[in-house]
């Protein structure tokens, strides 16, 4: 195991000088981990997740994303297919209003002929769920289903590190967890590492990981037990900690129970039986 | 306001030239309080609100609001109809059509700001397309909030909020009714309208297939899920323990709630 | 969650027509009608557009319906052209504004060829489905290939285009709605306030238009899109 999947080292980027958006963001994340990034609207979430994959220049410090080194501008092509995104507005992300068209795109601008885009588009769509999909019109799906076709067109160019940025904010429950269950699968059949930008604490909570970002700094990062049950920390960074952790400190102030807080509910449930 | 929905049905043309119906025999009255509208994505909620609003007329029924004030309507990312230079002028824009003073325009607008947390003196000058998405949708909102309207329907208004902005405009919807307006809040999100609904409609396909207290219908999570909604997360928590043999009393909604369920059924006060 | 797109589903003679010929047929009766100026000539296309119509089944509500949206700026048109286009002989003055038969006559030359144009428009996006039109722009502009045009970045740009049409069609439509609500009962007084309210619409419609081709070139870029120096076009890689 010897590359990480994300390395950064002292990132720091503003698009107006003297007015940072990140500020000395250091970061490493492992092959096949799930990391989830909250913080603020204006945290600097965005503008990370864009130098991941070259959408933002690195103007400061270092950032290997695959094994590649961010800064080398002959090889950003090679970091786009290493690392693809998943945008917030599903409607703003498609090329071809026809499904299977619109997934063939990433492979074909990196170089696939026309019947390797083809099979990649469908087989990236059979692992999201949505096979026998490629010759629908894109906007005649759900929200969920969008986010769904959005991530295959990301998986159809075999990347290895997936990052999607808000990606269930504008889709309604039913649709984040299709989305979810695209992403988990993602990870189980071909290792992808997840980075999920979200203000969704309840996802967040499922993550490997919880990066927390405030001003433009990385806050805290940690394991979601550690992070999501840090009150004081969370509501520095303007976030709200998650209805278990509140309930939990409820409980542990009456001395009806003792020890970490549970993040998920799966978690209250098994602390309370013990 | 009061407003009355009676038999109210709306269909379109779909894209394949069916028709699709996207309100079906719909039957309401509305009376002060806040009214959360719950419902899957397509079944029918913004049609509904822009009905509510007079904007889109009916098919066939009626829908007959009585009593003095105006209709505000706060569409889904609100945000996208700014088109004042400043944040002044955009959350006064209202008012000034209606010919209030721009003295008296600037105090209602610096107070509706106040209400979502920002502040007039500090954003009037700013272009409202420069501030953060939170910040956006918080001023879109005010702007509504400006006119106080006695009828305020809102579609989604925390969608894609971070916390800060989600709990401002929760208060503020709450204080809309509190003030005597008759709310009307579209979301998916249980937890928001377990904070602040009274009553809770919940639509399918186009039909109103639960009508009732908000506390009850939302508390009960198998209810919630067995019409496609997600249940509030201190309803699955409660339910979740249920299952696993922990007795949880009550109907909690709420975090405090939640914990004090826990202990009433642990024998604590 | 009304349908906004403009393609008509049925089946007619024009929906069957491949979109190539469609857009050259277009492009064609677009000049046809330019030219077309005296009262006969316009007689004649107006019947041919009619005709059309009928053939392609869309229904004259749907085919006139971009029409009815443009009615106060047609009228517009006329009524500039009737009091600003001759000094000749004036039937009514007014200060600078001279009403005349000639500008009448030109006004509704003006308002019939456009109006001849905007059904056209509306009968080739209603019976042709926005992937076929791209399909068919990049038909049409394939003989350019050979003279070094990069046909498929046009074709692209048009299909990107298309699509966004209907999603920003539903939006000013929603945007329109919204501004009503905002000015309560003072929204539709006379045609200056009218007139500023369409002015009011535009600047969201633009600024939405800017943001959603910025997200999209975003999303391209990172789908390893460059405009310049691709790797190679599908087509030319067939090649062995």
């Amino acid at each position: 195991m010897g590359e990480r999947a994300v390395e950064a080292r002292g990132v720091s980027h503003a698009y107006v000088p003297g007015r940072p958006t990140l500020c000395d963001v250091s970061l490493d994340v492992s092959p096949g981990e799930l990391v989830a990034i909250v913080g603020e609207n204006g945290s600097g979430k965005t503008t990370l997740a864009r130098h991941l994959n070259a959408l933002a220049p690195l103007q400061e410090g270092a950032l290997r994303v695959a094994g590649i080194d961010a800064a080398d501008q002959s090889r950003v092509w090679e970091l786009r297919r290493a690392c693809g995104m998943v945008f917030q507005n599903p409607e703003n992300q498609f090329v071809s209003s026809v499904v299977g068209e619109d997934v063939a795109f990433g492979p074909r601008n990196f170089g696939a002929d026309e019947k390797g885009a083809r099979d990649a588009a469908l087989s990236a769509l059979a692992d999201v769920g949505l096979a026998g999909f490629e010759r629908r019109d894109v906007h005649a799906l759900s929200g969920g289903q969008q986010q769904r076709v959005a991530l295959a067109g990301v998986l159809a160019c075999s990347a290895d590190v997936i990052v999607l940025d808000e990606a269930t904010s504008m889709i309604d429950p039913r649709g984040r967890d299709e989305l979810v269950r695209a992403v988990t699968r993602a990870r189980e059949e071909r290792g992808a590492t997840v980075i999920w930008i979200t203000h969704d604490m309840e996802l967040a909570a499922r993550a490997d990981r919880v990066v927390v970002m405030r001003d433009g700094e990385v806050a805290a990062d940690g394991a979601p037990e550690d992070v999501l049950a840090n009150e004081t920390l969370l509501e520095g960074a303007g976030l709200e900690p998650p209805l278990v952790v509140r309930a939990w400190r409820e409980l542990e102030e009456a001395g009806v129970v003792v020890g970490p807080a549970p993040v998920t509910v799966e978690g209250l449930v098994s602390a309370l039986c013990d | 306001m009061r407003l009355t929905l009676d038999g109210v049905c709306l269909s379109y043309e779909g894209s394949a030239g069916e028709r699709v119906r996207a309100l079906d025999d719909v039957s309401l009255a509305l009376s002060g309080g806040v009214t959360g509208l719950m419902g899957r994505t397509g079944s029918g909620k913004t049609t509904l609100l822009e009905v509510m609003a007079g904007a889109t007329p009916a098919d066939s029924g009626r829908v007959r609001p009585e009593g003095p004030g105006e209709v505000g309507l706060v569409f889904q990312q609100p945000e996208r109809q700014f088109f004042e230079p400043t944040v002044e002028r955009e959350t006064t824009f209202g008012l000034c059509v209606r010919g209030v003073p721009a003295p008296e325009a600037r105090e209602r607008a610096a107070r509706a700001l106040a209400l979502m947390g920002l502040s007039l003196d500090e954003l009037a000058g700013r272009s409202p397309l420069s501030l953060s998405g939170g910040q956006q949708r918080r001023v879109a909102i005010a702007s509504v909030l400006a006119l106080r309207p006695t009828l305020l329907l809102l579609d989604e208004p925390t969608a894609g909020l971070d916390p800060r902005a989600r709990r401002a405009c929760l208060r503020a919807v709450r204080s809309a009714a509190d003030a005597g307006a008759t709310v009307v809040m579209a979301s998916h999100d249980a937890n928001a309208l377990a904070e602040v609904a009274d009553r809770l409609v919940v639509l399918e396909e186009g039909r109103v297939t639960l009508d009732g207290a908000a506390r009850e219908l939302l508390a009960d999570a198998p209810l919630m899920r067995a019409h496609g909604l997600e249940p509030a997360c201190a309803a699955r928590a409660a339910c979740a323990l249920r299952r696993a043999g922990v007795s949880v009393p009550g109907s909690p909604l709420t975090a405090d709630e939640l914990a004090g369920a826990i202990m009433a059924g642990r024998g604590r006060p | 969650m009304r349908s906004a797109s403009a393609y008509v589903w049925a089946d007619s003679p024009l929906h069957r027509m491949p979109a190539s010929a469609k857009l050259a047929g277009f492009a064609t009766a677009v000049v046809l009608v330019v030219l077309a100026s005296t009262p006969g000539q316009l007689a004649m296309a107006t019947a041919a557009v009619a005709a059309l119509v009928a053939v392609s089944r869309v229904g004259w509500t749907r085919a006139g319906h971009a029409l009815w949206g443009l009615r106060w700026f047609l009228l517009a048109v006329l009524a500039l052209n009737a009091v600003f286009f001759s000094s000749a002989e004036p039937v009514l003055e007014l200060g600078l504004a001279r009403l005349t038969w000639e500008g009448v006559a030109q006004g509704v030359r003006v308002v019939v060829r456009t109006a001849l144009v905007v059904v056209l428009g509306s009968l080739l996006t209603a019976t042709t489905r926005p992937q076929q039109i791209t399909d068919g722009v990049r038909t049409l502009l394939r003989p350019l290939a050979h003279l070094g045009v990069p046909t498929e970045t046009a074709a692209l740009a048009v299909g990107v285009t298309m699509q966004f049409v209907p999603t920003l069609l539903r939006e000013s439509r929603l945007l329109a709605r919204a501004q009503a609500i905002r000015c309560g009962d003072f929204a539709a007084r006379g045609v200056m306030q009218r007139a500023v309210s369409y002015v009011r619409l535009l600047v969201p419609v633009f600024v939405s238009a800017f943001r959603r081709a910025d997200e999209l070139s975003a999303a391209m870029e990172a789908r390893g899109y460059r405009v310049s120096s691709r790797p190679a076009c599908p087509r030319e890689r067939k090649r062995p």
